[in-house]
């Protein structure tokens, strides 16, 4: 019993993060299940999966008019990010995982600072930045898209809904607002996630006994999310993402390393 | 023409109500499956293939609830896409209703790979 409810208090945790960050919540699911519960990796992906669909239904069903995803630029850059997706499915047993982890840690990095350059020159501007905009110019789309693609071989290979890299994206290079781009990533996730889930499914890595009380922990702490998502500042949430994704980079370098 | 509020209402109510109906299916058969079940394991049974949720035959009420639910919240974002589809369909936004289908063909796709 006190393995269920470590596993809903895991997905309490993974929800509420991935509801502010605009993330899937794959990133942590996947370490926490297979280091701290001893799981099998396929299970911890697969479990991941149906974890990243509910952050992302739990964030749609809650978000309150005015904030919720921008579908049109989600679905232009979901074409990229499926067969990305796809592509990274069918590469996973060609290219070597270390090789895989060093371009990661690269792609995050080099986000992580893009993301800090842009906060300072913000910071310099007499405008404030708002979290949410109704109209707002994208930009970049060449570069979107193609990270758009690489997001989702990410995916496709790790098992991970590509948030991460999507967010800072978005946000960062494509001119989109921060608490649209966390919301637009939240309905992609959950697409992206649909593209791998229903393998995993099919090969019996899906169990619902441990499925279950994660997701209940990722629809719980999806909604706290979204409820205290309006209360924070941009300056905060845009730290917690930088910090968030200097962490993932080392893990990654960690990881190709052995 | 179609607005954001529109997209936006719509979208919200597919997700809670597929969200709502995946949740209480999944909650009554885990409860009655820790309710009637002699020794927990873990990870313990892997989920019912779809053609056994779909043709609800010999087995155990908890295990095919939870098999459902899971399955339907898999099937949400399909179903959201579909849902944009047709919403930009009918406001005869050609553009996003072409992207909707090609990234609902992708998903197909995905799926007859992993089955």
């Amino acid at each position: 019993m006190i393995i269920l409810v470590g596993l809903f208090v895991t997905g309490l945790f993974a929800g509420m993060l991935g509801a502010l960050l605009g993330l899937g919540g794959g990133i942590f699911l996947v370490p926490a299940l297979t280091l701290i519960f001893h799981l099998p990796i396929r299970v911890a992906v697969g479990t991941s999966l149906v974890g990243v669909i509910a952050t992302s239904a739990g964030v749609a069903a809650m978000m309150p008019p005015g904030r919720g995803a921008d579908v049109s630029l989600a679905l232009r850059l979901e074409v990229a990010t499926t067969a990305g997706a796809i592509a990274g499915g069918l590469l996973a047993g060609f290219v070597s995982p270390q090789v895989l982890a060093l371009l990661f840690a690269l792609a995050v990095f080099l986000t992580a600072g893009y993301t800090l350059y842009k906060a300072r020159r913000q910071a310099a501007s007499v405008t404030p930045e708002k979290l949410f905009a109704r109209t707002y110019q994208v930009r970049h789309w060449p570069v979107g898209v193609s990270m758009s693609f690489f997001a989702g071989m990410a995916s496709g290979l790790l098992g991970v809904g590509g948030g991460f890299i999507k967010v800072p994206i978005m946000y960062a290079i494509m001119g989109v607002p921060l608490g649209v781009a966390t919301a637009t990533s939240n309905f992609m996730v959950g697409i992206t996630a649909a593209a791998s889930v229903f393998v995993y499914y099919s090969r019996g890595d899906v169990h619902p006994l441990v499925v279950i009380p994660t997701a209940l922990g990722i629809f719980a702490g999806a909604m706290a999310g979204v409820a205290i998502m309006p209360r924070l500042r941009v300056g905060w949430l845009r730290t917690a993402l930088v910090v968030l994704m200097i962490i993932i980079g080392v893990q990654m370098i960690l990881h190709s390393m052995g | 023409m179609l607005t954001t509020e529109t997209l936006e209402r719509q979208m919200r109510r597919i997700a809670t109500a597929v969200s709502v109906v995946a949740v209480v299916l999944m909650g009554l058969g885990f409860a009655h499956t820790l309710l009637f079940m002699d020794a927990l394991s873990i990870p313990g049974m892997a989920a019912l293939p779809p053609q056994q949720v779909l043709h609800l035959g010999n087995v155990a009420w908890g295990l095919w609830a939870m098999s459902a639910g899971i399955l339907l919240l898999a099937l949400l974002p399909m179903l959201r896409v579909l849902l944009a589809l047709l919403l930009f369909l009918h406001a005869r936004d050609l553009l996003d209703a072409v992207i909707g289908f090609i990234v609902l063909l992708e998903l197909i796709v995905s799926m007859r790979a992993g089955g």
